[in-house]
């Protein structure tokens, strides 16, 4: 178990410095920030000023090694933007995204196990062709189109909810809407083949021929083991949410790091950039990591390797 | 824990089916899987229901446990358990049965065991469902009970999971949740089939306790006569979804009456006798969309008249006990006058006294393999295991040599390394007196075409998406010299009409629309495309079908006397073994144990591990009289778990 | 000798629900080819040029006519013709789509070979390179890219082929795992096939309905992906139409002229859906377990 977790770690930390290395370059190739910040018609030399005392004049290898440095110390430089620390900014960013994110998750975990589970139960019945119907349909479904959508019934039309904002219970409800029928049909269809499969096996018939309850095999037997996969999806839709609130964050001007990057991307606001690429990317890498040990610890065969 | 117990004056019968017929909606239309299933079971007695695949015995068993898959359905016919309706009852009532008065044990017992739960768990379940026993009540239940199908230290074992058991104490573990609420019906579903000779007839004599502890039923079912014959009373055999014949084990060897039965019976290699040639039952069992009219097995009975073609013969009684469905069951045929057993000269070509200077086409010189189970953090190896210890094998020009073992003996490891698939730890792999591991190019392509393969599994042997015809040639193709095309497309062409397939039918054909027994036939044709001068045969007849074995080993004879190719074999089926071989390998753990002609090793065993095998094997022979005494077990009973990850 | 056998499908439906069932994909197919021709002849056929508009005629909703000239579909704030800028939007949508789902089909399968028959280190290396292209969010690193290329076409196909293309690697990947360990593969080798003789003849035919079933769901993805970018105004210049362009630029008239916002969204839906529906009728039509015993 031991070799597992260190491989597993080991793994991790090889993923997480190429991707510091490849946030760190495209951070670098999205343009040159100095031009904006001086004056259309400053000299060479004020402008070679300006990149000095931003270290920018330094070769690459030499820049990224401090990157490094500092990243691990959380101290990604200062936003070209908003002249504050880079991490206060992704922090206020994480904050308002995190929420959003977890009630959204919540809610599609709500919605999208038991429908998979019921729908793999009676299979090609009513309600597990209505369960696909909605996961083809919310599929194909552009998140910004149904948050636009949505603005013009609930905020334009019937004015009962905010068109944007971060203000109060009433102006999570649209976002949230939006996000989670973003994820649903990923999590229904894994939930739904998931269990199909698990159904199929001899130890799910071994069940039924002791006279176990349907609900019984479907939960204790079915899903305690198709649930191993589930969670792993799960994870992934999770961080999923956090990346992908840039569409909504942008709709719903939501105060998120999707909005946040987008903006510092126009501004050329490399620190900031640099910050929320790798904080995502590290969040996504960390989740994967932690979701390989819950599995290991949670499969038995794996337990005692 | 005791069960509501069953009127013991009742002499009603256990269980009954009576003219049952059940159907399969599929995208093709109405399949017929069971046309007129009839049998009735004694409480008590044991009753084996036997048939090939297609003969509609497993979903007989789905039938009695209500069990039926999707789209399946009861078109008519009665499933009556102690007197109860069991095609009427609603599902509530059915689901209550099972597990508590009627208990089921499955084919595979690592499938059968949910990984992810208890052994204790799993095995007290029925009396936490059936009993409303608590976790506590049923916890200490499961331990008496896995006690009671012999496994060692039952309270510590009771909290593990399933990967940690071997397979035989799997399926033992299995029996003890099929026992627990001391059911009046035990129906065992190929049990064995899945587990190695000397496992197999330990867990029969615990399923003959077993039974005889609770004054139970036995429903067996398997493909194996011998096997049934060993703990049954009773057989019924079935063919294309009906009970052709049923009688009581000896009787049924002695004087059956059906063609087909007789023609099981005697396709089954005996390991007493030498020198003879079965006959096969010649083509394939019928196409449930389109059967035959009449007697279903009309198309391949020797014994076939006008009327068998026309009308479905009714099961009959011809004595007390005894039923037939045949029109001519009143004649009573001899065997021997419907499936002749011919008496040949056994061995082809024996090179007598070893080796002298004749060089042998492959060799093994003191070869070891070891394996890596367990890497450190570095690459470096923690923990390993020798799957071969120190083995000399030689195949000589003509020969027929197998290697018999259980899974885990390493004799798929040793053929590996003959073909080349894998390299020894130690030792020397030689093809004509070369070195393999120092080969240059030419000797290679030399190797390669002197000695061929054909695998296990018919299945998977053959790319799905190359037809028959470029997978026949595939061999020539790599490795011929200077033949063009033509010649071989010629060549293809030979070699498939030597296997007993037509080649214009089935060149431009794909695997998938080929029967088991054809794509074997296609396999070895493609091995001997390139006319080696030895073939390695990997368990080459176990995957499939009883009546299609004998075709598939006397069409290995008749290749080898017609070439005069050499075989290196492996498998676990004594009977097959004895009946092609010349010379016998036995394999224990990585280790031969022994080696002799086939004659010694049959009729004069040395090695204790040989005996034990010979006495254990009844899968798959003829039984020579009635029910085998109980044989002497093994020392270990309680083996560890294979860790073997090339599977023996 | 009969030839052929049944293969013994599990799977039941009754008669009448079966030629329901196959009726789904013929709809999607004859979705997609109607986007198709719509995208090809749409631009000929109507009138309008993708970037003409007169002020004169903006914000006219479906059917409203300015100036002698009807619009189908009405226009949009700048007069520009709506119904003809979904068709030029259609090529753009398609072409991505399909071009993007070869790029990331060629790179993906690439990666995930090499995985699969590799040595254990190769196999290691090319994983976490997978890793780590799927950490990085992907619309995110389209944004990046976007400010680094001069957005066009070709840079829209190689930035979808970017972020696809992991996905087509683990799949193949674990295909080809198992794949080495079939008998056939053995087989191969005894009778003399080179590695990669073998790569070519015998594990590539076998994964090819993988990755037509995957490509097939994975043009949706990609459809939605350029829309997405073009929306955040990162994808195509904004005068030339893409639907995910045409739905931004049509937020600020929510009120007054929503079809502007509501029809490119429908045509991507009816598009995505389609194209997931025939990635689902191929994935059950090419089901490698359907070519087992009968």
């Amino acid at each position: 178990m031991l070799t597992f977790i260190s491989a597993k770690f080991g793994q991790a930390a090889v993923s997480m410095i190429g991707a510091s290395i490849v946030v760190f370059l495209l951070a670098r190739a999205t343009g040159d920030p100095v031009t904006l910040m001086v004056s259309s018609n400053a000299s060479a030399a004020e402008i070679a000023r300006v990149r000095g005392s931003l270290g920018l004049d330094r070769s690459l290898p030499e820049q990224y090694l401090t990157f490094i440095g500092r990243a691990i110390r959380g101290d990604f430089g200062t936003s070209l933007q908003y002249r504050r620390p880079a991490m206060d900014v992704v922090l206020h960013g994480l904050n308002a995204t995190v929420q959003l994110a977890a009630v959204a998750f919540l809610l599609t975990l709500l919605i999208a196990i038991p429908a998979g589970v019921y729908a793999a139960a009676r299979r090609d019945g009513p309600f597990d062709r209505v369960v696909r119907g909605i996961a083809a349909t919310t599929q194909a479904l552009p998140s910004f189109w149904v948050a636009s959508l949505f603005i013009l019934f609930f905020s334009v039309m019937l004015a009962v909810l905010p068109t944007s904002g971060y203000r109060g219970p009433k102006s999570f409800v649209l976002p949230v809407a939006t996000l989670v029928i973003y994820s649903l049909a990923g999590l229904m269809r894994l939930t739904r083949s998931s269990m199909l499969e698990t159904l199929q096996t001899e130890y799910i018939r071994f069940a039924r021929v002791k006279g176990a309850r349907e609900r019984s095999v479907l939960w204790r037997h079915g899903f305690r083991n198709a649930g191993l996969s589930v969670l792993t999806f799960g994870a992934l839709v999770l961080l999923s949410l956090l990346s992908g609130s840039i569409i909504v964050e942008t709709v719903f001007a939501w105060p998120g790091i999707g909005r946040a990057v987008v903006l510092a991307v126009n501004h050329r606001d490399f620190p900031v950039v640099q910050a929320i690429v790798l904080v995502l990317s590290g969040a996504y890498i960390v989740g994967n990591f932690l979701v390989d040990i819950l599995y290991a610890v949670l499969n038995p065969r794996l337990r005692s390797a | 824990m005791i069960a509501d117990t069953p009127d013991a004056h009742s002499t009603d019968p256990l269980l009954v089916l009576e003219d049952l017929r059940l159907s399969i909606d599929t995208p093709r239309g109405k399949l017929s899987i069971l046309n007129g299933v009839s049998l009735s079971l004694q409480r008590g007695r044991a009753l084996g229901l036997v048939g090939e695949s297609g003969s509609g015995k497993s979903m007989t068993t789905n039938a009695i446990l209500g069990l039926l898959p999707r789209g399946a359905h009861v078109d008519s016919g009665r499933v009556a358990f102690a007197g109860q309706d069991m095609v009427r009852l609603d599902e509530n009532a059915k689901r209550r049965l099972r597990g508590d008065r009627i208990g089921t044990i499955l084919q595979d017992p690592t499938a059968s065991l949910n990984p992810a739960i208890r052994i204790g768990a799993q095995v007290g379940e029925p009396l936490r469902i059936h009993r409303s026993a608590s976790s506590a009540e049923a916890t200490a239940a499961a331990v008496e009970l896995i006690g009671r199908v012999g496994i060692s230290d039952p309270r510590q074992r009771v909290r593990q999971y399933p990967h940690e058991f071997s397979g035989g104490m799997r399926q033992r573990v299995v029996g003890a949740a099929a026992i627990s609420c001391s059911p009046e019906l035990l129906i065992a579903d190929e049990p064995t089939t899945a587990l190695d000779v000397t496992v197999q007839a330990r867990y029969l004599e615990l399923l003959a306790d077993m039974q005889r502890d609770l004054g139970a039923g036995l429903l067996f079912v398997s493909h194996d006569l011998g096997v049934v014959s060993r703990i049954c009373d009773d057989v019924a055999v079935m063919y294309a979804g009906r009970v052709v014949e049923i009688a009581a084990t000896r009787t049924l060897f002695e004087s059956a009456r059906h063609p087909y039965t007789m023609g099981l019976i005697s396709c089954l290699p005996s390991i007493t006798e030498v020198g003879q040639r079965l006959t096969p039952i010649p083509g394939n069992p019928p196409d449930p969309a389109d059967p035959p009219p009449g007697c279903p097995f009309a198309p391949r009975c020797p014994a076939a008249i006008d009327r068998c073609r026309a009308e479905v013969p009714a099961l009959t009684a011809v004595s007390d006990g005894h039923s037939v469905a045949c029109h001519r069951a009143g004649e009573a045929f001899a065997v021997e006058h419907l499936w002749p057993t011919a008496t040949v000269d056994s061995a082809v070509t024996v090179t007598g006294a070893a080796g002298e200077d004749r060089v042998p086409t492959l060799a093994l010189r003191g070869v070891t393999k070891r394996f890596v189970t367990k890497r450190n953090l570095l690459g470096g190896v923690r923990e390993s295991f020798e799957a071969v210890r120190g083995v000399d094998l030689e195949v000589y020009p003509g020969e027929s040599v197998s290697i018999v073992g259980e899974s885990g003996s390493g004799k798929t490891t040793c053929i590996r390394m003959a073909l080349g698939l894998e390299q020894p730890s130690t030792g020397e792999v030689l093809f004509r007196g070369d070195d393999m591991a120092r080969a240059g190019r030419a000797t290679m392509r030399a190797f390669r075409r002197g000695v061929q393969a054909v695998f296990q599994d018919p299945f998977s042997s053959l790319n799905p998406r190359m037809s028959i015809a470029r997978a026949v040639a595939e061999p020539m193709v790599e490795l011929s010299e200077g033949m063009s095309r033509a010649d071989i497309t010629r060549r293809v062409e030979e070699v498939l009409d030597l296997v007993g397939l037509e080649p214009r039918r089935v060149m431009d054909v794909f695997p998938h629309q080929l029967s088991g027994g054809q794509r074997q036939r296609v396999a070895i044709a493609r091995a001997l495309s390139t006319r080696p001068d030895c073939l390695v045969l990997d368990e080459p007849v176990s995957a499939l079908d009883v009546s299609i074995r004998v075709q598939i080993l006397n069409l290995l004879r008749d290749v080898q006397k017609e070439t005069g190719v050499g075989i290196l074999s492996i498998s676990h089926d004594l009977g097959a073994v004895k009946y092609m071989s010349d010379r016998v390998i036995v394999m224990q753990k990585g280790v031969f144990v022994e080696q002799g002609t086939a004659e010694e090793i049959y009729q004069r065993p040395q090695h204790a591990y040989t005996r034990q095998l010979l006495a254990d094997a009844v899968g798959g022979h003829r039984i020579d009289g009635a029910r085998r005494e109980r044989a002497v077990p093994l020392t270990d009973a309680a083996r560890p778990v294979p860790a073997d990850p090339a599977g023996g | 000798m009969s030839t052929s056998m049944i293969t013994a499908v599990p799977e039941l439906t009754r008669r009448v629900r079966g030629r329901r069932r196959r009726n789904l994909p013929v709809l999607a197919g004859l979705l997609v080819l109607a986007l198709v021709l719509f995208a090809i002849v749409g631009p000929l056929l109507i009138p309008y040029g993708e970037t003409q508009g007169s002020l004169s005629a903006r914000l006219l909703p479906p059917f409203g006519s300015a100036g002698g000239h009807l619009h189908l579909l009405g226009t949009d704030q700048l007069g520009r013709d709506t119904l003809v800028r979904l068709a030029y939007g259609a090529r753009v949508s398609l072409l991505v789509g399909v071009v993007g789902v070869l790029v990331a089909c060629v790179i993906g399968t690439t990666v995930g070979l090499l995985a699969g028959i590799g040595k254990r280190w190769v196999d290691s290396v090319l994983m976490r390179g997978t890793d780590v292209a799927l950490s990085i969010p992907g619309l995110l690193v389209a944004i990046l890219l976007a400010s680094v290329f001069r957005p066009s076409l070709v840079t829209i196909f190689v930035t979808v082929g970017l972020l696809l293309w992991p996905t087509y690697a683990r799949l193949i990947r674990g295909e080809v795992l198992v794949l080495r360990n079939a008998d056939f593969v053995a087989l191969a080798r005894v009778a003399g096939c080179s590695t990669r003789t073998i790569v070519w003849r015998h594990l590539l035919p076998n994964v090819l309905p993988s990755m037509i079933v995957l490509a097939t769901l994975q043009i949706g993805v990609a459809i939605v992906l350029e829309a997405s970018i073009s929306f955040l105004g990162v994808g195509l210049p904004p005068d030339q139409a893409s639907w995910g362009s045409m739905i931004d630029q049509g937020r600020p008239y929510l009120q007054s002229a929503w079809w502007l916002t509501a029809l490119p969204g429908l045509f991507i839906f009816l598009a995505v859906v389609s194209f997931n529906a025939l990635g689902d009728w191929a994935r059950v039509r090419f089901d490698p377990r359907l070519d087992g015993p009968r």
